[in-house]
């Protein structure tokens, strides 16, 4: 039965290489997609260093808001790659750097007295290391007098071996130009103000020189991290090389980052599980209130890649022979159905988007008791959850084994299992 | 060996409906009756009485029951994020004693709506919002207010536990059952039901290797005994092996041939758990007891790879997605 199911499968797959798309092809479009996603990416976060320096350079409210919209510019592109996380374990490994969420933000600055200090799960919750050049972490003493690179990656991210210290990346920046939002489940976003950059006796809320050297700094983290990336998946690049070294696992590779961002995380992590605690930390940028946008250029990330084909911010196109035509060959019916979902989840974010855009932000859809704004996260998630099945289904219509299995060290070789 | 599994798995193909209503029938339906009798009998104790020594022994009974259930996360239970609502766990960032200690203080009369316990977030309702009333001493002295609370917390516990089973009774057993007829939505083939099933097997022995024992665990620099499950009720350990062996159960059922390493690796690890003696995991503090737990989850992540190899190909299904993936 199974030898039979692999059999036609692979007679598929030989007849499609002259007629449709080739797997090899199918692999060169992701990997041109995900190229330029990390080089728009990385565009982006240059105009947000230069929005910074010059916020920086003669602090303004202006200069804030432009920083602050070189920000939300920035995360187009970026949210647009998350689809590459997952499958492609060089992308995973890093991806922590640029974009760790949840975080505990009093790692960093200042918090409202409301936030608490340190909690169950982390001792440094509140460690404020704006505020404090000198500290001691897990017995170990810190000078922090300088604030550098090194101190940012090396020491505070992940501090303790707590995921929600953020010390870098796109969410820590978010918080030194937001500022903590304590609206709740109400109207409005985080509203630090612009003279918490100030120098000399307009300085509010203290330490802004340390403040806004670590602004400065974050933002050259990302930099730094985002142009990795992106030379990984230039020709001759470590991500490109390594998902273009088997083709099945390439494919493979692409399938799970789809279902995975789809199903555990998406539809999970972010959005279901904030409906159900009512908690309005649990969006994913919840100091600009730019959640809803960062959703949805998730979802199009998911199509983009199935569907071979990435408008980037300047309005050209990437595209290529795509996993779509690959399914097609294989199974035009489960093509189409997926096909289908992935536009209408898009559609749903879209929906959540739109929302947000009228005045409904995403954190106030969290509310207890806001039907209306629960019906749209939940009408996204279902949709995420349905497109997650046709993705099995496409898994399944190429035979493509499903996950990985590991070669099993406790059944090849029973002897050698920890004992 | 390859060769033989696959030969094995053209064998034992065919018949797999049969072994979807065996786990339907000897499995599912029976772990939900359980877990909705125990829960309502949780709620009427608590109406009878709201103190922690009359309620501890009937939350222990609900706990052990949902166990037996837990690793079933499709169908009526993931609808309304019932099964969240249930087991909020792990709690990363300490929402359910935040949002325990908010309630109190406020005194947030929500509580007195029949219906009112429902519109609470997930991490102030369930197994584990009811195991910090009941087992921690920062909420020992709630007073009428606490009482009122354990009463509306165990009914909706009872609720959900009752929407579940009765959901499965009145129509999602036949979903699965008849997964690839034209008029099921749902199971566009019956494959897709063996490998729900399948996928609930592979995520439930993860979830017990990387959750269950793994958060404890920590590093080995840095051992996190206070992120291990129930701990402050000293049942860990025991959930470890309850959902082993409801593990063990649903992989007995869900497949006919003859499967010798998976049922070794099952009874090993369920034997190395059992006599682990560590209640609370709390042993994963000192380098020796870290190490009884590290083998205890190496052998659960054995009974995985088994299962992967061994039921999978019986099956004709690999694992699909969880909700696990991702962070």
């Amino acid at each position: 039965m199974r030898l039979l199911t692999a059999t036609t499968a692979s007679c598929i797959l030989t007849a499609t290489m002259t007629l449709a798309a080739e797997p090899r092809e199918v692999l060169d479009t992701y990997a041109d997609i995900a190229e330029a996603g990390y080089a728009d990416s990385l565009t982006a976060a240059h105009r947000l260093q230069d929005a910074v320096a010059a916020f920086l350079q003669e602090p303004s409210p202006e200069g804030l808001d432009a920083a602050r919209a070189a920000w939300r510019d920035a995360r187009v592109p970026y949210m647009q790659t998350e689809v590459f996380r997952f499958g492609n374990a060089i992308v995973d490994d890093w991806e922590g750097r640029v974009n760790a969420w949840p975080l505990d933000e009093g790692l960093i600055d200042y918090v409202d007295p409301s936030y608490g200090g340190a909690t169950d799960a982390n001792d440094y919750a509140a460690l404020n290391v704006v505020a404090n050049p000198v500290f001691t972490l897990s017995g170990r003493k810190i000078d922090a007098t300088e604030i550098t690179p090194a101190l940012l990656r090396d020491v505070l991210q992940e501090a303790d071996g707590v995921e929600a210290n953020v010390a870098t990346g796109y969410h820590a920046i978010e918080f030194l130009l937001w500022g903590q939002d304590l609206n709740g489940t109400a109207a409005g976003a985080g509203d630090r103000p612009w003279t918490d950059f100030s120098t000399g006796e307009a300085c509010t809320n203290g330490n802004c020189d340390r403040r806004a050297a670590y602004l400065r700094v974050a933002t050259g983290l990302l930099i730094e991290d985002l142009g990795y990336m992106a030379s990984a998946w230039a020709s001759d690049g470590a991500a490109r090389e390594t998902l273009l070294g088997d083709e099945t696992k390439g494919i493979s590779a692409i399938l799970t980052g789809m279902g995975s961002l789809s199903y555990g995380e998406l539809a999970g992590e972010r959005m279901k599980l904030g409906v159900l605690l009512n908690d309005p930390e649990e969006e994913h940028d919840c100091f600009s209130d730019n959640t809803h946008a960062s959703h949805y250029y998730d979802g199009l990330g998911i199509r983009n890649v199935y569907a071979g084909r990435y408008t980037r911010p300047d309005g050209t196109v990437v595209s290529g022979p795509s996993l779509s035509d690959l399914v097609a060959a294989a199974d035009p019916e489960t093509d189409a159905r997926l096909r289908a979902e992935l536009d209408a989840s898009v559609a749903a974010l879209e929906a959540i988007r739109n929302a947000a855009d009228q005045g409904m932000a995403y954190d106030m859809m969290l509310g207890r008791g806001n039907a209306e704004g629960e019906a749209l996260i939940m009408g996204a998630v279902e949709a995420l959850v349905t497109q997650t099945r046709s993705i099995e289904r496409a898994v399944a219509a190429l035979d493509l084994g499903g996950i990985a299995v590991e070669g099993s060290d406790s059944l090849d070789d029973p002897n050698a299992v920890f004992q | 060996m390859k060769r033989l599994a696959i030969f094995l798995a053209m064998l034992t193909a065919a018949p797999a409906a049969a072994q979807v209503d065996a786990v339907i029938d000897d499995h599912i339906l029976p772990g939900y009756a359980a877990f909705s009798e125990t829960a309502a009998g949780l709620r009427d104790t608590a109406v009878r009485d709201c103190g922690s020594d009359a309620l501890r022994p009937a939350w222990n009974e609900t706990f052990d029951a949902w166990l037996g259930v837990s690793h079933l996360t499709f169908g009526p239970v993931e609808q309304d994020g019932r099964s969240v609502a249930v087991a909020f766990w792990p709690d990363e960032r300490g929402a359910t004693p935040r949002a325990l200690t908010a309630l109190i203080g406020d005194q947030d009369r929500i509580i007195d709506d029949p219906q009112g316990a429902a519109e609470l977030s997930v991490a102030a309702r369930g197994l584990h919002a009811l195991e910090y009333l009941l087992y921690d001493d920062r909420f020992a002295g709630s007073g009428a207010y606490g009482c009122a609370l354990m009463r509306a917390l165990t009914a909706d516990l009872a609720a959900l536990a009752e929407q579940i089973d009765d959901a499965w009774r009145s129509g999602y057993a036949r979903t699965l059952r008849t997964a690839g007829a034209p008029d099921n939505t749902v199971y566009l083939g019956e494959r897709e039901a063996r490998q729900a099933l399948f996928t609930a097997l592979t995520t439930g022995l993860e979830f017990t290797a990387d959750q269950r024992l793994g958060r404890p665990m920590g590093t080995f620099e840095r051992p996190r005994p206070t992120r291990a499950e129930s701990w402050r009720s000293g049942r860990s350990q025991r959930n470890v092996i309850l959902s082993l062996q409801a593990l063990s159960g649903l992989a007995r059922e869900l497949t006919d041939a003859a499967t010798p390493q998976t049922d070794a690796a099952f009874a090993r690890a369920i034997g190395l758990a059992e006599r682990l003696g560590d209640p609370a995991l709390a042993g994963v503090a000192e380098p020796s007891g870290r190490l009884r737990v590290e083998v205890v989850q190496q052998a659960v992540r054995a009974a995985r790879d088994a299962v992967l190899e061994e039921i999978g190909p019986s099956l004709g299904v690999s694992a699909g997605f969880n909700s696990a993936d991702g962070d």
